[in-house]
Formats: structure tokens, C-alpha cells, sequence
């Protein structure tokens, strides 16, 4: 990890909730870096913190979490960074503790199970200025007494109060090295946890500290024992008997943890806040309305089309100018590399194509996280779980789906980025398999050619809208029963409990938002963008070699009496047909026979599998109008209309037939054609195994049901 | 457990969510979302006279 080893490092621990980041970014500003923790995607962000006496410290922010007792992929970070088992980290200095003032009891819990790794601590009360309002009052020096003398300091890091008083704290805490008070365990508890540590100790010849000891005695998750390499066989034993003590002393093991904290910390915190007269959460009023049976999905649906049609059209503009930049460049730079085709076309279509084809999808990427980013600092987003789980639970999905899924419609790499905010690891892979299924806006070119070109002349506007709706609806359709394939039949999980705190609603703060859009952005063009870029160029290079001059020349001679224009076109189309792309077309298209798809829909089908939106520009060419071909190209439907099979059995009926574009579209609908999302969903589920699985499935999933529609409809007209 | 639904302590049902599953839940000054799948793990003594129910931990 690129930290300087001299430095001290401090660890920024608390709930969710609990305005942590808030506080993260007050204490860094904004010098902060952002890595992956080694084989998780979990992220690790950290910034220099400086101490206000001169001395800097690394901190470093970890997830939010309610326990220890590691579920969840954060949690086993937090508690591995905490305990310096993480390779290539160190073992932090300290902690600062951030707790919801509001709320110190739940709080106090992780904190109190925090001290058991016997860290120097600073505990941070942050939204003191709510409490206030709801007439809170809050002894800090009773507390910090109360807890071992470790320093207690109010904050609202919201409105930026208290941020001096923290690094103060800090130091000082640094220098006095306290650590909080620890929890006393009752003598037939203490005599498990010692039991445990022994028989761990003496199997592993590991040194088993007493935190973990009580990961090994309290929690049903194997994650310590399979670190300290105490196998199954060996700790079975052991662990049965020391649970049975805890039981015979009248604690329930599974329970005994919390119910030991909280009763002590119970104590702790007497007398230390005093209740006065304060207004009543707005919270509850809020909730009223927007969790109201009927009017809140009213509500919500309103909230989430605005918020989709936003993603949607606020993007078109930005999308447009990166558009026309990428062409203006072109335009620039393609006619001084004339004398040198070969380079010209690599430029041009490689590389500025590559270029283009993500930076396009920037806009969209931004506004959403910029939305995300709102609903989940605001509290919305819990509220929009709570209102959606229950249609979402019966597929092994859960409320937290729903936000990845609807912007899905938009782009699906932003959407399988906003899957991290799914904590249970299963759902959020069978989220992110899902979404890109979605109709995206990349399929939106297709649809509208199709349906210009032969639903709207063929059957009226009227269908035309239908089956532009439908074409929507079509990935959705699939995706419900494949989440509930992947996650009974695959994955085999039983329903997951989905326990979520519904908080306060509070203003998000624009840095905050602002900033985490601006770093999820550059993750995504320092990762995707490379890929992508990477893509591009291998499908221009099949579709550009091998190039014949001479091809040019006889179209030429072919054609004495047409325009340069036209010539040029045909020209280009002929060197697609003998291109390693275009014979690659020829040879596979039996494959899509059944389909009802000639070669060159299949070279349009094989160039768009890096991505879907190239489909209209290589049927421009393919279909000798020049690559410049738009969906609402006027020559290419036409082009299109006039195609008729040129031998075999359908030899004279029209290629784009009703079945056939029906079918084409559907294909497109399902197909897994966009590199961006295999690689994004390659490094969000941690290995190429799944997006490899997702691609298999879609395209398959793709070629079937485009080929029944295909036979059925050829069949019905 | 982690959010602090311990034995012995007071609960207030504040709604249902539109499909009546999952459940908001008030407890310490917090509201908390469960499935009726985990809420069925919690036995609640409901005493007549009294709006407020008081839960055991199985």
C-alpha cells in the first residue's frame, strides 16, 4: 500500500449513520486516497490528518458497521484492519471512535467492543447539534471518566463544529496511548473465553488475542478461526464446550456478547444524558407522508421516474458535446494523416472511437452518482428498500436492488458500481447479474431504427410506441426469473435476514456528494476506460485487416458513373465483407440462420458485442450508405427496406422481415454486448468468473428466444 | 442484536411497509426495518392494557 511506513495511522471506526464520512472529509480536506483492500472489493480510502501541533497521521476510513461480528465482506475488513491482519497494512495507532450523539447507547456497543483490541481511542459524539435539538444533554467529562479517561468530544461535523477539538483529542490520545474500558465479563464467561484462547492457542501455535477469542466463541462466522488456521475438526470441540458453559451460567452464547455489553454500558452512560424539553424529530412527521400505505409508492414511483428521466435527459446534453467533440477531433486530425490511411483509420476510428465510446458514458455516470449520493445522505434510499423489499425478497433480491435495477435503464455500469450498497454479498451479486439486463440507452438506437424503418411504416405509430415500450419491458421480464434461478437453484442461499435502520433524514452535504460522485467517476475511467479503449482497437483492427487497395480500384471500375461519395461507401462496405470481421461474419452465420439475420446483420451483431450502439454505424456500413449512419438515417432504412435474401430458400422475400426485425431486436434486448459492463462486472464480483457467467447466460438466454421469436412469427405472417 | 434488540425490551410497531412486510420497528430511539421472517424470532408479550409490547430473545 503506498503509505509511508514512518507516519502513524489512525482508524476512523463507527455505525452508518453516523455522518463518518462527513467527519473523514473534514479532518483530510480533500487529500485523500482511495485503493482496494487486497482481494475484496471493499475500498479503502485514506488521508492525511493534521494534528494541529505540527504532527501529521495517516487516517484511514473504514466501512460502517453496527458489530464486529463479521457478516458482511466490510465488516471482516474493518475488523482485520483493526487487528493489522491485512497484508500490506499496518496495524492502526489508534481509532477514533465516531458515535451518533443522539443514539449513544446502539453506538457505544461497537465502540465498547472496539476497546476489547485495547487501541488508544478518541470517542467522537457527532450530530451533537440534533441532539441539542431534541434537548440532549450530554456530560462528556462523566463520560470519558466513566470509560477509562479516554478524551470524549462533541462535533457536528455537518456544520464543521468540533473539528479542531478532534485533533486535539487525538494527539492527545496518541501521546496518553488510553485505551477505552473494557467490558468485565462475567467469571463463567471470562472462563469460556480463556478456555477458547487456549485450546486455539495450543492446536494453532498462533498467539490468540482475547478479541479473538470472542470472535471464536460468540459468533457463528468462521472467518477468525479459518485466519488463526484452526480447522473444523480440531475447534469443534472445544468451542461446543465453552458454549455450553456460557449456557450453563444462564446466557444464551449466541446473545451473550451484547446482552454483557449493553447491560454495562447501560451503567456507564447514567446520568451522563439528561433529557430537557426539545422539538420532536421531523423524522417521524416526514415518514408519515412518505411511508404512508398509499401515498408513499405514489410518492416514491414519482421520485425514482423523476430521478431515471433525469439520468436520461440531463445526460443527452453532456453526451451530445462529448459527441460532437470527439467528431470535431476527428474532423481536426483525420485530414493531415490523409497520405497515411491505414494510420488515419486508426485514429479515427480506433482510437478516438475508443476514446468516445466511454467518455460518452461519463455524463450519465456522473448525474447518477450524484442522485445516489443524495438519496442515500439524505435517508431516503432506506425508506425506498423498505417500500420495495417485499417485491424483491421472493427472488432472494432484497429492497436494495431496486436503485441498481432502475438506473439500469440508464447504463449498467453505474448501476453495478451502486450495487456496493448492497451489505449482503449474495443479493448483491445476484443484483449486478441482473442488471444488465436492463434496457439500457445503448439499445435505444436499434429499437428506433427497427421501428422507424418497418414497425411505424408497416403497422402505424401506435405499435410503433407499443413495441418500443415492450422492448423495454423485454430484459425485465427475463431478469426476475433469472435473479430467482441464480439465487434458489445456483447460489442456493436461504432468504438472508435484512435488517436495516431507518435514520433521521438529514440535508446532504454537497462536498460530501459532489466529492464521492467525482471519486467513483475516476475509478470508473482509470478502470472500464482502459478495457474499453483496449476493446475498441481489436475490433477496429478485425474489421480494418487485411486491406486490399485494389478492392477500391475495381469498385471504381465497377462503378464509372457514380458519385465519389457512393463509390467511397461501397468501397467501404466491400473491404468490411473481406475484413477478418467480415469473413469471421460470413463463416458464423449459419449460427444465426435460425434467426433470420444475413451475414451482415451477423458482422453488425459480432462488431456490436464490445458495444450494442456500434449495431447502427456498422449496418451503415455493411449497407454500402457510409458510416456515418444515424438511427433516423433516411438512406440506411431505406437500404434496409429494399434488402432482399439473395439465394437459398428464402432467395427474394425481404431480409428485414417482420419476424426478422422483431428477432433482431429482441437479440439486442437480452444479448450481453458491452464490454464496459463485463469488465465492471468482472471487478465487482471479484473475478472473471461471473461476468464470464453472465455472458454465457445472456447470449444464450439471447439466441434462444430471439430464434423462437423469429420461427414463430415467420411462421404466423 | 448489534442495533440493541435485547431481551426485555420495550418495542413499538410504527408501520408496515405497502406490501405489509417488511415491518418499521421503534426501539432506543431508532427505527429499524425487519422482514416478518425475522420478526417472527422475537416473542412479544402483549399485555392488554398497555399500547407498549415488551419482546423476549428465543
Amino acid at each position: 500500500m503506498s503509505t509511508p511506513d514512518a507516519g502513524l495511522l489512525v482508524a476512523l471506526v463507527g455505525n452508518p449513520n453516523t455522518g463518518k464520512s462527513t467527519l473523514f472529509n473534514a479532518l483530510t480536506g480533500l487529500r485523500q486516497r482511495v485503493g482496494n483492500y487486497p482481494g475484496v472489493t471493499v475500498s479503502r480510502k485514506s488521508g492525511t490528518c493534521d494534528l494541529g501541533d505540527g504532527q501529521k497521521v495517516e487516517l484511514v476510513d473504514l466501512p460502517g458497521l453496527y458489530s464486529l461480528a463479521a457478516a458482511s465482506p466490510d465488516e471482516q475488513v474493518v475488523i482485520d484492519a483493526l487487528s493489522g491482519n491485512i497484508a500490506g497494512d499496518r496495524r492502526p495507532d489508534a481509532v477514533v471512535l465516531v458515535v451518533d450523539a443522539t443514539n449513544l447507547l446502539r453506538n457505544l456497543f461497537l465502540a465498547s467492543q472496539v476497546a476489547e483490541l485495547g487501541l488508544p481511542v478518541v470517542l467522537v459524539l457527532n450530530q451533537a447539534d440534533v441532539a441539542q435539538e431534541q434537548g440532549l444533554r450530554i456530560d462528556t467529562a462523566l463520560l470519558s471518566r466513566r470509560l477509562g479517561g479516554v478524551p470524549v468530544v462533541l462535533t457536528s461535523a455537518w456544520k464543521g463544529e468540533g473539528i479542531p477539538e478532534v485533533r486535539r483529542g487525538l494527539a492527545d490520545a496518541l501521546s496518553r496511548r488510553t485505551p477505552l474500558k473494557r467490558v468485565v465479563w462475567p467469571a463463567d464467561i471470562a472462563g469460556a473465553l480463556a478456555d477458547v484462547a487456549q485450546a486455539a492457542a495450543a492446536d494453532t501455535g498462533k498467539t490468540v488475542s482475547s478479541a479473538d477469542a470472542q470472535r471464536l466463541l460468540f459468533d457463528t462466522n468462521v472467518s477468525t478461526a479459518e485466519r488463526l488456521g484452526w480447522t473444523l475438526e480440531r475447534r469443534e470441540k472445544p468451542l461446543r464446550a465453552a458454549r455450553d458453559r456460557v449456557r450453563n451460567s444462564g446466557y444464551n452464547p449466541m446473545a451473550a456478547e451484547p446482552l454483557v455489553h449493553y447491560a454495562q454500558l447501560r451503567v456507564a452512560l447514567d446520568g451522563v444524558v439528561s433529557e430537557g424539553l426539545g422539538k420532536a424529530g421531523r423524522t417521524a412527521a416526514v415518514d408519515r407522508l412518505l411511508l404512508h400505505r398509499v401515498l408513499g409508492p405514489v410518492l416514491f414511483m414519482g421520485i425514482m421516474l423523476g430521478f431515471f428521466a433525469s439520468v436520461f435527459w440531463l445526460a443527452k446534453f453532456p453526451m451530445d458535446w462529448i459527441q460532437l467533440g470527439v467528431d470535431w477531433t476527428k474532423g481536426v486530425v483525420a485530414p493531415s494523416l490523409e497520405p497515411y490511411p491505414m494510420l488515419q483509420s486508426l485514429v479515427a476510428d480506433g482510437i478516438l472511437g475508443g476514446v468516445g465510446a466511454f467518455l460518452v458514458f461519463l455524463p450519465q455516470i456522473l448525474i447518477l452518482f450524484l442522485f445516489i449520493g443524495i438519496l442515500e445522505d439524505s435517508g431516503y434510499m432506506a425508506r425506498a428498500a423498505f417500500i420495495m423489499d417485499r417485491l424483491f425478497s421472493w427472488c432472494g433480491l432484497n429492497g436494495k436492488s431496486f436503485v441498481p435495477m432502475l438506473s439500469g435503464f440508464a447504463c449498467a455500469i453505474p448501476s453495478l458500481l451502486s450495487t456496493r450498497t448492497i451489505e449482503d454479498p449474495k443479493a448483491r451479486l445476484a443484483t449486478a447479474f441482473v442488471v444488465p439486463f436492463m434496457s439500457c440507452s445503448a439499445r435505444f438506437p436499434i429499437y428506433a431504427l427497427m421501428c422507424a424503418a418497418f414497425i411505424g411504416p408497416l403497422y402505424g405509430p401506435g405499435w410503433e410506441s407499443l413495441v418500443m415500450v415492450g422492448m423495454h419491458c423485454v430484459g425485465l421480464v427475463f431478469a426476475v426469473p433469472t435473479a430467482f434461478v441464480l439465487t434458489r437453484l445456483v447460489l442456493k442461499v436461504k432468504p438472508q435476514p435484512f435488517v436495516l435502520e431507518l435514520p433521521r433524514y438529514q440535508m446532504p452535504k454537497p462536498r460530501d456528494v459532489v466529492w464521492r460522485m467525482w471519486q467513483n467517476a475516476a475509478e470508473f475511467v482509470s478502470k472500464a476506460g482502459t478495457v474499453i479503449f483496449a476493446i475498441t482497437i481489436v475490433v477496429w483492427a478485425l474489421s480494418y485487416f487485411p486491406r486490399d487497395a485494389s478492392v477500391a480500384e475495381r469498385i471504381r471500375a465497377a462503378h464509372p458513373t457514380e458519385s465519389a461519395e457512393k463509390v467511397k461507401a461501397r468501397a467501404q462496405a466491400a473491404y468490411v465483407e473481406q475484413s477478418y470481421m467480415g469473413r469471421f461474419g460470413k463463416a458464423i452465420q449459419p449460427v444465426f440462420d435460425p434467426l433470420g439475420f444475413d451475414w451482415k446483420i451477423t458482422v453488425g451483431v459480432l462488431a456490436s458485442f464490445p458495444a450494442r450502439e456500434v449495431i447502427v454505424s456498422t449496418l451503415g456500413v455493411t449497407y454500402s450508405v457510409g458510416e456515418g449512419a444515424e438511427a433516423d438515417s433516411q438512406d440506411l432504412r431505406k437500404a434496409m427496406q429494399d434488402a432482399k435474401w439473395p439465394e437459398g430458400p428464402r432467395a427474394g422475400t425481404p431480409i428485414f422481415s417482420l419476424a426478422a426485425v422483431l428477432a433482431l431486436m429482441v437479440f439486442f434486448a437480452l444479448c450481453s454486448q458491452c464490454g464496459p459492463t463485463i469488465a465492471t462486472l468482472a471487478q465487482e464480483t471479484g473475478g472473471w468468473k461471473w461476468a464470464a457467467g453472465s455472458f454465457v447466460t445472456m447470449t444464450t438466454l439471447a439466441w434462444v428466444v430471439s430464434m423462437a421469436v423469429y420461427q414463430v412469427i415467420i411462421r404466423l405472417t | 442484536m448489534a442495533l440493541g434488540l435485547l431481551p426485555g425490551m420495550v418495542l413499538k410497531l410504527i408501520r408496515k411497509a405497502p406490501l405489509g412486510d417488511p415491518l418499521a420497528i421503534e426501539f432506543c430511539g431508532q427505527v429499524v426495518s425487519l422482514r416478518l421472517a425475522e420478526a417472527e424470532n422475537l416473542i412479544v408479550d402483549v399485555s392488554a392494557d398497555c399500547p407498549i409490547q415488551r419482546p423476549r430473545q428465543p
